[in-house]
Order: structure tokens, then sequence, then C-alpha cells
């Protein structure tokens, strides 16, 4: 099946090398440009493929003179030069044939897509289309017709692979390249409508309203020329899809399948710029009814910015509303005396001690049991605390011993300070010689 | 318990499976615009009626401007309000600006922030900067700018929350809602002084005042003494 192989899609980095090797120093100036559509323009006009270098020059001073510069400055034959090295231009001779050396231009594919793009060549309009879409509808019914009776290897290739790549494909590119000048169109309007409406205010209001409407008619009209062939040509598309799978032409199913995804997209642009323009003419209509005709002399945006500064001398605002509270819809009736929830401590209960009190009392005990030898160990009250405290505050409370131990003397460490175990804890031995506490009120 | 007979138009609004979502935003101070809050805008113009007696039993009246905004106002008796401030007035003021230029036709209804903190900044001039941030004019001007900036961001986000405006996820756009037309109101008369607009609008109930009016002689006086300190700064005391 290699000789019915359509031509394959290409790779992203195939396309950068390819379009990097075939054209190369291609840069187009402004100048360039409208060079290029003045070109197309003459061809259109004089119906002739090729001019000379006398029309070249006639052509340049057209452009000079229209965008108000010098001849001299643009040099005529290094900008031939330059588009022809950049493939804008091509050489050719009497014959109609390339050369190189020839003395007659010609615009290269290339160029005449420039210029159609660039002066809006291809108009979507609702007639174009249809007659587009009349054509690709009746290729696809006749290739459908010839899948019926059944063919070879060649004839998937000749009758239907190529037929479908070609002409329905190109059909296709051309409605995309009509949408295409047709958003520059609308983006256009847009921009002129914000203009017109600024210099001229109301002045202008109708005259912007009839143009966005008149977009507006037309994309009305397009959605619907694309409903009325869109159902035939998808119904046919897939027919011929299915009848690929059956006789094992995967890359025509392939093709078949992609014409009817652009057909798709061109249909779901075509819906997407309907919607987006209806929003776009509401956005002006409530522009124009609104505001502009409520502000016929355009006063509004002065007085506002008078009104911000009279504000700020002196300053005053909205009230709004604010609450979320739910009014439970009844008679208000107002909130009884509060009376506040006391009782008296009962003597039985004890007021918790605190680890402070805990340990005072373990340093107290501590100390009266050392009092004959003279000197009290901070290893003994720490065990001493262990029984008393709990072990959720026996930690906090080992802490506060040596504090409290210098109201009682004075704390002395032998050279090498023997460790104890106390519970879960190391405990230096500190010796306390017991001197007469400093304030006995501080126990 | 006294019984309380609702209306025909009172039950069926009450009743309406968006009456608890409005009900929420209109007590809350918002706004409720054809875009924006379609449905609830909708909803609120097929039941009229039904709303305006039910807010007018707590003393709120519901007000419907045609085509543009609806919102509850404070009338006293059980209603309660409270005011915007004078930063989120003049960033209402300034997006109102915007929405009045042409040029908003070009764009696909959203604008951006940084256009708006520009439009502030034309519109306020220095001096308003310096009164609308209290700051006497020896302040440095990039702070200045910092805090009307930092102050726009507050009433920006107020203003969002009550359904003037609305910021895309990034925080970059605003998109502006009808009910920003709220804050022409004051100008609408076609002869007009804007203190006597808004003596009257405060007569009518539209405005509040934020506290007292600051004193011309007082205002001289700061001038006095920031020119005092300048020279003292500079040794000339």
């Amino acid at each position: 099946m290699e000789g019915s192989t359509p031509q394959r899609k290409i790779s992203i980095p195939e396309a950068i090398e390819r379009a990097s090797s075939r054209i190369q120093g291609l840069t187009l100036s402004q100048v360039d440009i409208a060079f290029i559509a003045a070109f197309y323009a003459y061809r259109e006009e004089h119906t002739a493929n090729t001019i000379d270098e006398a029309t070249i020059n006639d052509l340049c001073w057209q452009v000079c003179d229209t965008l108000g510069l010098d001849y001299d400055s643009i040099n005529a034959a290094a900008m031939v030069n330059r588009l022809r090295k950049g493939q804008i231009l091509s050489c050719m001779d009497s014959f109609d044939m390339s050369r190189s050396d020839a003395a007659l231009y010609a615009l290269t594919p290339m160029a005449q897509a420039i210029a159609k793009s660039a002066i809006g060549a291809d108009v979507l309009t609702s007639n174009t289309l249809d007659l587009i879409l009349a054509r690709i509808t009746s290729e696809i019914l006749t290739i459908l017709s010839r899948l019926k009776s059944g063919l070879s290897d060649e004839q998937w290739q000749n009758e239907i692979a190529e037929p479908l790549n070609t002409f329905v494909m190109e059909l296709l590119g051309a409605i995309e390249n009509r949408q295409f000048a047709m958003e520059r169109d609308q983006e256009d309007l847009r921009r002129k409508t914000s203009d017109a409406l600024d210099k001229r205010w109301i002045d202008a209001m109708d005259e912007c309203t009839e143009k966005i409407q008149m977009i507006m008619n037309n994309l009305n009209e397009i959605m619907a020329v694309y409903l009325r062939h869109n159902d035939r040509v998808s119904v046919a598309l897939n027919e011929i899809s299915q009848l690929a799978l059956y006789a094992d032409q995967p890359l025509v199913r392939i093709k078949a399948d992609e014409i009817h995804a652009t057909l798709n997209r061109i249909v779901k642009w075509s819906d997407d710029k309907l919607t987006g323009w209806t929003r776009y003419y509401k956005q002006v209509l409530y522009f124009m009814n609104d505001l502009m005709r409520t502000d016929p002399n355009r006063q509004q945006s002065k007085r506002i910015e008078q009104m911000v500064h009279a504000m700020l001398q002196h300053p005053c605002a909205f009230n709004l509303a604010a609450t979320r509270r739910t009014l439970v819809f009844r008679d208000l009736e107002p909130p009884g005396k509060r009376v506040s929830v006391v009782r008296n401590l009962v003597q039985s209960e004890a007021p918790l001690e605190s680890e402070r009190v805990m340990v005072n009392r373990c340093i107290d005990q501590a100390v009266e049991r050392s009092k004959k030898e003279g000197k009290v160990r901070l290893v003994d009250v720490g065990r001493l605390l262990t029984d008393s405290l709990p072990q959720d505050k026996l930690w906090r409370g080992l802490g506060l011993i040596s504090g409290r131990l210098k109201h009682y003397g004075t704390v002395t460490t032998r050279r090498q300070t023997g460790w104890h175990r106390v519970d879960r804890y190391d405990t230096e031995d500190l010796v306390v010689t017991l001197t007469e506490p400093k304030d006995k009120d501080e126990r | 318990m006294s019984e309380v007979e609702l209306s025909k138009e009172e039950q069926e609004t009450l009743g309406h499976k968006l009456f608890p979502s409005v009900d929420l935003l209109l007590r809350a101070g918002g706004h409720i615009s054809p875009n924006g809050t379609e449905e609830e805008y909708y909803f609120l113009a097929g039941h009229r009626a039904g709303l305006s007696s039910w807010y007018r039993r707590y003393g709120y009246s519901l007000i419907f401007n045609e085509n543009a905004y609806a919102y509850l106002a404070p009338q006293g008796g059980l209603s309660t309000g409270s005011p915007l401030s004078i930063s989120d007035m003049v960033a209402g003021q300034s997006l109102l600006v915007m929405v009045l230029d042409p040029k908003c036709l070009q764009i696909d209804g959203t604008y951006l922030l940084n256009d708006f903190y520009l439009k502030v900044e034309q519109i306020l001039g220095e001096d308003g900067m310096y009164r609308l941030v209290d700051k006497r004019r020896s302040a440095v001007k990039e702070k200045l700018l910092r805090q009307v900036k930092e102050r726009m961001d507050q009433s920006l986000r107020r203003l969002s929350r009550l359904h003037f405006i609305s910021l895309d996820r990034k925080g970059e756009r605003i998109i502006i809602y009808r009910a920003i037309q709220r804050f022409g109101e004051q100008v609408a008369a076609l002869t007009y002084d804007p203190e006597e607009a808004i003596r009257q609008m405060i007569e009518f109930g539209k405005l509040v005042w934020l506290g007292e009016e600051p004193d011309e002689e007082t205002d001289e006086l700061d001038e006095d003494d920031a020119q005092l300190e300048g020279a003292a700064d500079e040794g000339g005391l």
C-alpha cells in the first residue's frame, strides 16, 4: 500500500528544518509588503503573471507616493534583489519558465498569500462560503459514488486519496483563510467604532450600529450556510471512513477523519464568532443606550471627577444594607434580666496545689529532716518530690528546687559532682549548707 | 406570638429556590446586575413586588434600576446599614469613568488593574492623593502612591464582595458590572454643582456623612505647620 500513502503530516522539527533551509534571510518591511500588495493588484488588474523592470519601477513610485516616502530612500534595485533571495519574487523568461537571469518577475505563491492576507482579498461572505461548500459536497459525494463499485489499490490512491488530500483540503484551507481575514476585519471595526464614538460621540451612533449589525447579519448567514451543508458532508465523510476501514485502507480513513475534524473546527469557529460578536453587539448597545443617550453632552466623566474631589473635601458615601442575620418574623420581646451563675466554695474542696507550693512543701520537709546534719542534699529533695508530684508535673517541679533552696543557705558543689537517678531524671548532687532563711514569708 | 399573613406574591417569592441566595446578597449590601448575577437579576425583576413588600417590613427599600442594578437601601426601622469608605467611593467612581470611555469597547469587558491605578492617580492628582491618605504634603511621593494603591486594593476587594465588580483569578483584571453606574447617580442632573449635589443626596438619604467635615482653616494650619517643620529641619528656626 505504499503507493496509496497520502502525504503524511510533517513533524515540528522537520517543518523548522525545511523552512530554514528553503527560505533564508527573509525580512519584510512595511515598504516591501506595500510593494507586494501593489504587484498583486497590478497582476489582477492586467491579468498578467509577470512584470518587467519598468513596471517594477512604476510600482515603487506609486508605493512611495502613497506612503509619502522619498523614492531614492527605498533603492528599488536592492529591494527587488532582496525579495528574490527571500523567494518573494521569482525571475521568469519569455516562455514563463523560471530562470535566475531572466528579466521578468512574478510573485511566488508565498508572496501571493502575503498579498491576499495584507489586502484582505479573501472575503468570507455567505455567497462565497456557499459556493465553496457546494463544491466540497459535490466532490465528496463523487468520491463516495466511486467507492461503492469496489476499487483496486491504485484506484484508492488516484480516485479517493488524492482528491481528498488536495482538492477538498485546499477548499477547506480557502475557507480558513477567509475566516482569518474576517477576524481581522472585525478587530478593525471594533477599533474604528471606539474611535468614532470617542471623536463624535452621539453623532457616530447610527453609523456604528449599522456596521456592527452588518457583521452580525453576515455571521448569521454564514452559520446558516454551514448548517445547511454540514450534515450532508459529515454523513458522506463518515461513510467514506467506514468503507476505507472495511477495505483495509487506513490512510484514507485517517484523511477522511481529518477532513471531518477540519470541517468541525471551521463550523465551531463560526459559532464562536457569532457568540462573541453577539456579546460585543450587546455591549455596544448597552454603551450607546444606557451610557451615551443619558449623557448627550458627554459631561458625566468630568462631573464624576469633580464629585471625587468634592467628596474628599466633604467625606460622604453610600449607606449599604449590612446584615446577614436572618430576622425571625415575630413580635420582638426584650430579653429578660440576666442572672449570673455563682456558688460558694465548699469547705471540703481544697484548692489545687500548684507545683511551686508542692516544691516548697517538699523542701521544707527535707530541711526538717536534715537539720541535725546541718546541710540539705538536692537529691533528697528530688526524691521527696517524686513521691508527691504527679508525673506530668515532675519535670517542672524539679526545675524549681534550686531556686527555692537559696532561701535556706549557701549552695555548694563538689569539684567532681556526682549525678543521681531521680525517677526518670539525672539530678546533680548539690549540697546546701543551712543558714537562717532570708525571708520566712517567701517560704 | 401574633400571626403574620404573607401576601400571595410574598409566598411565591420566599418559596423560590433563588430567594435565599438573593436575600443574603441583598442584606449584605450586595448589588445585583444583569451581567455577573444574571439569574438573580431576572428572578428579582420577576418578583419585584413580593420582594419590595417583604423588605419593607424590615425597613429596607428595594431599589431597582431598569437594565442596570438592584440593591437594598436601609430606611430606618429594623434595617441596619454600613457606609462605604471614602476610598471605596473613589474606587467606584474611577471605575465608572473607565467604563464611560468608548475605548472600553475595544476590549472584552475586562480592565487591567494597572490601568485602574493610573486612572485613580489621574483623577485624584497629587493633592487628592494626599487628602485621601490623610498625609501632609511633605510625605515622600513613592510612599504616598503605595498607600493609595493599598487603599484601592482594599476597596476593590470590598466592591467585589458587594458585586460591583469581580477580579479574575490572578487578580490582574477587573470585570465591571452594571451596578457600577450607581456611582454616577450623584451627577445625573444636567445643571450641576458638586457640593450642592452632595447636600441634596444626603438630604434624600442617598449618601451619609462619614464623620465631621474637614475644616478649611485646619487644613491651612496643617500646611503652615508643615512649612514650619520644614524650616526647622533646615535649621531655619
